[in-house]
Protein backbone atom coordinates (compact mmCIF):
# COMPACT_ATOMS: atom_id res chain seq x y z
CA UNK A 1 0.00 0.00 0.00
CA UNK A 2 0.95 3.30 -1.24
CA UNK A 3 0.95 6.06 1.55
CA UNK A 4 0.40 9.93 1.24
CA UNK A 5 2.99 11.98 0.71
CA UNK A 6 4.21 13.83 3.86
CA UNK A 7 5.45 16.95 3.42
CA UNK A 8 7.85 18.53 5.72
CA UNK A 9 10.40 21.55 7.19
CA UNK A 10 13.09 19.75 8.53
CA UNK A 11 15.41 21.18 6.16
CA UNK A 12 14.35 24.76 6.61
CA UNK A 13 14.24 24.58 10.96
CA UNK A 14 17.82 22.27 10.73
CA UNK A 15 19.47 25.00 9.00
CA UNK A 16 17.66 27.61 11.00
CA UNK A 17 18.94 25.51 14.20
CA UNK A 18 22.06 25.44 12.16
CA UNK A 19 22.75 21.71 13.15
CA UNK A 20 23.93 18.73 10.51
CA UNK A 21 22.13 15.75 9.10
CA UNK A 22 24.24 13.93 11.08
CA UNK A 23 23.78 15.42 14.67
CA UNK A 24 19.95 15.68 13.89
CA UNK A 25 20.15 12.21 13.11
CA UNK A 26 22.07 11.45 16.20
CA UNK A 27 19.68 13.66 18.62
CA UNK A 28 16.26 11.61 16.76
CA UNK A 29 18.11 8.17 16.47
CA UNK A 30 17.89 7.10 12.63
CA UNK A 31 20.77 7.05 9.94
CA UNK A 32 21.79 10.64 8.72
CA UNK A 33 20.59 9.32 5.25
CA UNK A 34 17.55 8.80 6.72
CA UNK A 35 17.13 12.44 7.43
CA UNK A 36 18.58 13.10 3.71
CA UNK A 37 15.40 11.11 2.49
CA UNK A 38 13.28 13.05 5.08
CA UNK A 39 14.14 16.29 3.98
CA UNK A 40 13.55 15.07 -0.18
CA UNK A 41 10.29 14.15 1.03
CA UNK A 42 11.29 10.24 -0.37
CA UNK A 43 10.78 8.51 3.06
CA UNK A 44 7.18 9.17 5.48
CA UNK A 45 8.35 9.06 9.13
CA UNK A 46 6.80 6.86 11.62
CA UNK A 47 4.25 8.81 14.01
CA UNK A 48 7.45 8.18 16.28
CA UNK A 49 9.78 9.79 14.25
CA UNK A 50 7.81 12.51 13.40
CA UNK A 51 7.41 13.01 17.23
CA UNK A 52 10.67 12.56 18.26
CA UNK A 53 11.65 15.07 15.30
CA UNK A 54 8.87 17.84 16.69
CA UNK A 55 10.38 17.25 19.96
CA UNK A 56 13.71 18.06 18.87
CA UNK A 57 12.76 21.08 17.14
CA UNK A 58 10.14 21.61 20.07
CA UNK A 59 7.60 22.52 17.63
CA UNK A 60 3.79 21.12 17.25
CA UNK A 61 4.04 17.83 14.69
CA UNK A 62 1.84 19.32 12.38
CA UNK A 63 4.42 22.71 12.07
CA UNK A 64 7.01 20.03 11.09
CA UNK A 65 4.80 17.12 9.04
CA UNK A 66 1.97 18.29 7.24
CA UNK A 67 -0.39 16.46 4.42
CA UNK A 68 -0.12 19.02 2.34
CA UNK A 69 2.67 21.23 0.36
CA UNK A 70 4.38 23.54 2.97
CA UNK A 71 3.27 27.18 3.37
CA UNK A 72 6.03 29.63 4.60
CA UNK A 73 6.46 29.00 8.37
CA UNK A 74 5.43 33.21 8.76
CA UNK A 75 2.26 32.65 7.06
CA UNK A 76 1.44 29.75 8.54
CA UNK A 77 1.67 31.65 11.84
CA UNK A 78 -0.06 34.41 10.70
CA UNK A 79 -3.17 32.02 9.51
CA UNK A 80 -3.09 30.76 12.58
CA UNK A 81 -3.26 33.99 14.74
CA UNK A 82 -6.42 35.35 13.02
CA UNK A 83 -8.21 32.34 13.92
CA UNK B 1 23.39 12.24 -6.51
CA UNK B 2 22.06 10.72 -9.81
CA UNK B 3 24.98 10.24 -11.45
CA UNK B 4 25.87 8.07 -8.34
CA UNK B 5 23.03 5.85 -9.31
CA UNK B 6 23.78 5.74 -12.69
CA UNK B 7 27.07 4.42 -11.56
CA UNK B 8 25.81 1.77 -9.01
CA UNK B 9 23.43 0.27 -12.37
CA UNK B 10 26.62 -0.06 -14.46
CA UNK B 11 27.83 -2.00 -11.75
CA UNK B 12 25.31 -4.20 -11.32
CA UNK B 13 24.92 -5.20 -14.75
CA UNK B 14 28.57 -5.54 -15.17
CA UNK B 15 28.83 -7.73 -12.31
CA UNK B 16 25.90 -10.08 -13.32
CA UNK B 17 27.01 -10.08 -16.40
CA UNK B 18 30.23 -10.99 -15.74
CA UNK B 19 29.39 -14.19 -13.88
CA UNK B 20 27.01 -15.35 -16.55
CA UNK B 21 30.27 -15.37 -18.97
CA UNK B 22 31.91 -17.20 -15.86
CA UNK B 23 29.46 -19.91 -15.38
CA UNK B 24 29.08 -20.39 -19.40
CA UNK B 25 33.19 -20.50 -19.62
CA UNK B 26 33.65 -22.47 -16.37
CA UNK B 27 31.12 -24.95 -17.89
CA UNK B 28 33.22 -25.83 -20.97
CA UNK B 29 36.17 -25.66 -19.24
CA UNK B 30 34.91 -28.53 -16.95
CA UNK B 31 32.69 -30.53 -19.30
CA UNK B 32 34.82 -30.02 -22.45
CA UNK B 33 38.36 -29.60 -21.53
CA UNK B 34 39.92 -29.95 -25.23
CA UNK B 35 38.26 -26.80 -25.91
CA UNK B 36 40.65 -23.99 -26.39
CA UNK B 37 42.79 -22.33 -23.02
CA UNK B 38 41.43 -18.68 -24.20
CA UNK B 39 38.10 -19.90 -22.88
CA UNK B 40 39.79 -20.52 -19.31
CA UNK B 41 41.35 -16.64 -19.67
CA UNK B 42 38.04 -15.57 -20.30
CA UNK B 43 36.56 -17.31 -17.34
CA UNK B 44 39.03 -16.35 -15.25
CA UNK B 45 39.42 -12.70 -16.28
CA UNK B 46 35.01 -12.45 -15.59
CA UNK B 47 35.75 -13.69 -12.03
CA UNK B 48 38.23 -11.04 -11.48
CA UNK B 49 35.61 -8.87 -12.86
CA UNK B 50 32.92 -10.26 -10.81
CA UNK B 51 35.22 -9.78 -7.60
CA UNK B 52 36.39 -6.14 -8.56
CA UNK B 53 32.55 -5.30 -8.91
CA UNK B 54 31.83 -7.00 -5.97
CA UNK B 55 34.14 -4.88 -3.47
CA UNK B 56 33.33 -1.53 -5.79
CA UNK B 57 29.36 -2.54 -5.55
CA UNK B 58 28.74 -4.10 -1.96
CA UNK B 59 31.86 -3.92 0.16
CA UNK B 60 33.21 -0.29 -0.52
CA UNK B 61 29.02 1.37 -0.67
CA UNK B 62 28.48 -0.53 2.72
CA UNK B 63 25.65 -2.83 1.11
CA UNK B 64 26.32 -5.91 2.51
CA UNK B 65 26.59 -4.62 5.70
CA UNK B 66 22.84 -2.90 5.39
CA UNK B 67 21.48 -6.48 3.76
CA UNK B 68 23.48 -8.44 5.80
CA UNK B 69 22.85 -6.74 9.23
CA UNK B 70 20.37 -7.26 12.37
CA UNK B 71 16.97 -5.56 12.22
CA UNK B 72 17.91 -4.02 15.92
CA UNK B 73 21.23 -2.20 14.03
CA UNK B 74 18.90 -0.74 11.48
CA UNK B 75 16.76 2.86 11.85
CA UNK B 76 12.87 2.28 10.44
CA UNK B 77 13.79 3.27 6.81
CA UNK B 78 16.51 1.18 6.70
CA UNK B 79 14.44 -1.92 7.85
CA UNK B 80 11.77 -1.30 5.31
CA UNK B 81 13.92 -0.91 2.10
CA UNK B 82 16.05 -4.52 3.29
CA UNK B 83 12.85 -6.02 4.05
CA UNK B 84 11.38 -4.94 0.54
CA UNK B 85 14.83 -5.62 -1.15
CA UNK B 86 14.84 -9.26 0.13
CA UNK B 87 11.20 -10.16 -0.03
CA UNK B 88 11.99 -8.93 -3.72
CA UNK B 89 15.01 -10.63 -3.93
CA UNK B 90 13.28 -14.22 -2.59
CA UNK B 91 11.15 -13.89 -5.80
CA UNK B 92 13.54 -13.31 -7.77
CA UNK B 93 16.53 -15.72 -6.78
CA UNK B 94 13.55 -18.37 -7.15
CA UNK B 95 12.48 -17.57 -10.64
CA UNK B 96 16.13 -17.50 -11.52
CA UNK B 97 17.02 -21.52 -10.82
CA UNK B 98 13.65 -22.21 -12.29
CA UNK B 99 14.80 -20.72 -15.38
CA UNK B 100 18.08 -22.13 -15.09
CA UNK B 101 16.75 -25.61 -14.12
CA UNK B 102 14.12 -25.47 -17.45
CA UNK B 103 17.28 -24.09 -19.65
CA UNK B 104 18.72 -27.10 -18.82
CA UNK B 105 15.72 -29.44 -19.30
CA UNK B 106 14.96 -28.22 -22.57
CA UNK B 107 18.95 -28.03 -23.75
CA UNK B 108 18.78 -31.64 -22.42
CA UNK B 109 16.39 -33.03 -24.51
CA UNK B 110 17.12 -30.52 -27.65
CA UNK B 111 21.30 -30.52 -27.91
CA UNK B 112 22.18 -34.65 -28.13
CA UNK B 113 25.19 -35.65 -25.99
CA UNK B 114 25.27 -32.47 -24.13
CA UNK B 115 25.84 -33.59 -20.41
CA UNK B 116 24.36 -31.32 -17.83
CA UNK B 117 25.44 -30.96 -14.56
CA UNK B 118 25.43 -29.05 -11.62
CA UNK B 119 28.75 -27.45 -11.71
CA UNK B 120 30.68 -26.28 -8.19
CA UNK B 121 31.20 -22.55 -10.11
CA UNK B 122 27.35 -22.67 -10.67
CA UNK B 123 26.16 -23.62 -7.18
CA UNK B 124 28.80 -20.77 -6.01
CA UNK B 125 27.50 -18.57 -8.36
CA UNK B 126 23.67 -19.55 -7.12
CA UNK B 127 25.44 -18.97 -3.73
CA UNK B 128 26.66 -15.49 -4.70
CA UNK B 129 23.72 -14.27 -6.10
CA UNK B 130 21.28 -15.15 -3.38
CA UNK B 131 23.26 -13.09 -1.24
CA UNK B 132 23.94 -10.22 -3.31
CA UNK B 133 20.99 -9.91 -5.29
CA UNK B 134 19.36 -7.36 -2.63
CA UNK B 135 22.04 -5.47 -2.24
CA UNK B 136 22.01 -5.36 -5.96
CA UNK B 137 18.06 -4.26 -6.16
CA UNK B 138 18.89 -1.56 -3.24
CA UNK B 139 22.00 -0.12 -5.59
CA UNK B 140 19.36 0.01 -8.10
CA UNK B 141 16.81 1.92 -6.68
CA UNK B 142 18.32 3.65 -3.69
CA UNK B 143 19.00 7.60 -4.18
CA UNK B 144 21.60 6.90 -1.31
CA UNK B 145 23.78 3.95 0.00
CA UNK B 146 25.39 3.86 3.39
CA UNK B 147 28.92 4.63 1.58
CA UNK B 148 28.00 7.18 -0.47
CA UNK B 149 28.70 10.43 1.80
CA UNK B 150 26.74 13.50 1.04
Amino acid sequence: MKGRKIYNRIAVLRQEKGVSRRQLAERVGVNFQTVGYLEREEYNPSLDLAFRISEYFGLPVDMVFSVEPMKLMSQELMERMKK
Amino acid sequence: MEKAKANRRTWVVVNYLCLLIMNVCFYFVFERPDMTHVVDVVGLAALAVVVISFFRLHAKTGLWKLTHAKTDALDERQVQVTHTALSSSYGWFAIICLVIMLVHAVLYRLVPGLNFVITVPLVGSLIYLAHTLPGSMLAWTETEVPGEVQ
